[in-house]
């Protein structure tokens, strides 16, 4: 799951990203609001970690501003207030999770997969689509009954396709997902995932749309 | 003795006016005895003159083998269950028994008496009043001698009948007394409750107030009390600022040392899951980052803290050029070296205050200004006296692109966004300003132009 983490300590935004990063997250990182309505407009994400005190101001307007502007994408808001008032204000403005510092990694962690369930409108953390069987705690996969070993980028990928499932990914999206916004890509290196992926599954699980992006198929009709 | 202010009131006015009514029932008494006595006195020599003039034309009064006796009716035991208003008798008086008369001869033969004083010798054969004794009881008595019948004309009356009266009087004097005073007690202590009336609802009211309700009195007070309820007032806003003030540094210190924190918990489960060398490295770097900026914090804070609670100094005077001296060279050598400092203080200039809070000042002003001011460029200090006060100035470039918020810029924990990365906890002007404040100074803040930024503060001048 790629995440957007707006927050404008260095030091802990490099120690968040470094931690998620282990889990298998894609993190992308910036330090303002004006930055984040950008980058919510050019790419998609499964959630934003979003500081309360950013230095162009406090994050509430900007979360009231984006919900009003029809954005869904699940916010998670990390911050040193701890107030009930600031908490009440912020899940009233449109935050879906709210967590105060000092925090714990695999807190932060669970509350990501969480909003991304009921994002996603899921019961568990277990997703089983065309035979294809991917727990997202223990990250194992299995393809009938059968375990499979995927690579970071072949986990990525399927996982955003199983969250995802019979909805187009964009080309741009995959490519962002694995190699993020500074990643040095070559130009058929998210091809060559798919193919790998569809050699451990099939070759009907994930369908091209050409000049789109590509869509996993959840029934073979 | 109590300390209740009322009961005080009631007691002490109570026995001052207790004694003050004994004492002129005292005086009423001894008076009114006096008076008596004149009264009963003048009766007496009234009775010897009216007898004188009863026996004057009796020529055989002096030639009676045996005297005359006047009867006198005995009605003390009949009167002993009379109540007094009942005891005017169609007989006469129970105290008849108690005054008697007698006429004797020139050589003191009784010749006539009242029959209660028939063996009685009222007075002897002399002119005037006497106080004679018989077995039983004490006479007073007159002895007057008509010298036209040549006979002694005497009257008596029993000491008893004026003691009674006394004890009369005496008994009804003390009633009289204890009913004034349970009267006077009862409306002095309704007169106190009522004046204390306000008083309770302050006390009331005050006992209502806790640390979170502070809310100032206002009550309708007696002038006298009036003050009291204002210093009051004045104590609960005082103590009132000082908890906001309070809650406000716990949740300011709060908020600012738990972004460290998360950093410190952060790398370190980093630490614990990381499977290279490089990624530990890179996370104790962080941790050793974030631990300074705590230390850094926790000292500012403290420093704050104890500003805060500053009240008085060692106040000397203080050469300008002295604590220059001392707070440069406290510099961290980088910053120190990255300035052109332009400083130019007279040599005899001098402040009043306590020198190492003075010290405190230009130490933090001299590192902001070359903290925040770009390489090579020029931070002056300069310093000028007018009539009132003396006036330094802490001028520094700032970066290129870069905006100062004036008003904000001493606020505790503010940081200029632009200037986020550079270390700081956002305290040290907040210091400043409340050393300044314990050296009634003053210290405020001005952007020159777009690039210029002045700290200014503000002494009275050394008396």
């Amino acid at each position: 799951m790629r995440i957007l983490l707006v927050e404008d300590d260095l030091l802990l935004a490099e120690g968040i990203a470094t931690g998620l990063n282990r889990l298998q997250y894609k993190i992308e990182h910036c330090t303002s609001g004006s930055q984040l309505v950008s980058a919510l407009k050019t790419s998609e994400f499964g959630a934003v970690i979003l500081d309360l005190g950013l230095l162009d101001g406090s994050s509430l307007p900007l979360i009231e501003q984006l919900r009003r502007n029809g954005q869904t994408v699940p916010i998670l808001v990390l911050t040193a207030l701890d107030d009930i008032d600031t908490k009440l204000r912020a899940l009233n403005a449109g935050a879906d999770d709210y967590m105060c510092k000092p925090f714990d990694l695999r807190e932060l962690e669970v509350r990501l997969r969480v909003l991304a369930r009921r994002h996603q409108d899921r019961t568990d953390d277990v997703i089983d689509i065309a035979g294809i069987r991917l727990n997202l705690v223990n990250h194992r996969c299995q393809y009938r009954s059968e375990d499979v070993t995927l690579t970071n980028r072949e986990y990525l990928l399927l996982r955003e396709f199983m969250q995802h499932p019979d909805k187009i990914r964009s080309r741009q999206l995959l490519e962002e997902l694995c190699y993020g916004w500074d990643g040095d890509i070559d130009s058929n290196a998210i091809e060559v995932h798919i193919h790998n992926l569809r050699k451990k599954f099939g070759s009907q699980f994930i369908k091209t749309i050409r000049g789109v992006g590509y869509m996993l198929v959840s029934r073979n009709d | 003795m109590t300390n209740s202010i009322k009961t005080r009131i009631i007691l002490g006015v109570n026995v001052v006016i207790f004694l003050v009514l004994i004492a002129a029932s005292v005086v009423d008494y001894y008076r009114s005895l006096h008076e008596i006595d004149e009264v009963f006195d003048a009766q007496l020599a009234q009775t010897t003159r009216l007898l004188a003039k009863l026996v004057e034309n009796e020529p055989n009064l002096a030639s009676r083998s045996e005297p005359m006796l006047i009867a006198v009716p005995k009605l003390e035991e009949r009167m002993m269950e009379v109540p007094s208003a009942q005891e005017r008798l169609r007989e006469g008086h129970k105290y008849e028994s108690q005054i008697g008369f007698q006429v004797r001869s020139r050589d003191g033969k009784l010749l006539l008496s009242s029959s209660n004083t028939s063996h009685t010798m009222l007075a002897p054969l002399e002119s005037g009043y006497f106080e004679l004794t018989d077995p039983g009881h004490q006479w007073i008595s007159f002895s007057l001698f008509d010298p036209v019948s040549q006979l002694w004309l005497q009257a008596g009356q029993h000491i008893d009948v004026r003691n009674e009266l006394s004890l009369y009087l005496v008994t009804g004097q003390v009633g009289q007394v204890f009913v004034t005073m349970l009267l006077l007690s009862l409306f002095i202590y309704l007169l106190v409750q009522k004046m204390f009336i306000p008083v309770d609802a302050l006390r009331q009211q005050l006992q209502q107030s806790s640390a979170t309700a502070l809310e100032p009195l206002n009550i309708a007070l007696p002038t006298e009390i009036a003050p009291v309820q204002t210093a009051i007032n004045e104590l609960l806003d005082n103590i009132s600022n000082h908890l906001i003030q309070e809650k406000r540094f716990i949740a300011d210190a709060s908020h600012e040392l738990r972004t460290p924190l998360a950093i410190l918990r952060v790398h370190a489960q980093n630490i614990s899951l990381s499977e290279n060398e490089s990624d530990r490295q890179k996370a104790v770097d962080a941790i050793i980052s974030s631990s300074m900026r705590m230390s850094h914090l926790v000292n500012q804070l403290m420093a704050l803290a104890r500003a805060d609670r500053l009240s008085t100094t060692n106040m000397t005077n203080v050469s300008v050029s002295y604590l220059m001296d001392l707070a440069l060279p406290l510099l961290p050598p980088p910053q120190l070296e990255k300035i052109q400092w332009h400083i130019v203080v007279p040599a005899n200039m001098t402040i009043r205050g306590d020198s190492s809070l003075l010290q405190v000042v230009f130490r933090n002003l001299l590192d902001n200004a070359s903290k925040y001011a770009p390489s090579d460029s020029i931070v002056t200090v300069t310093a000028e006296s007018d009539e009132e006060s003396i006036n330094l100035h802490f001028c520094n470039e700032i970066p290129i692109h870069s905006t100062i918020d004036a008003q904000r810029l001493a606020d505790r924990f503010y940081r200029s966004p632009q200037h986020q990365q550079i270390e700081g906890a956002g305290l040290g002007l907040s210091i400043v300003r409340q050393i300044m404040h314990v050296h009634q100074g003053e210290l405020t803040i001005k952007v020159k132009g777009t690039r210029h930024v002045c700290v200014m503060l503000h002494f009275p001048k050394p008396i």
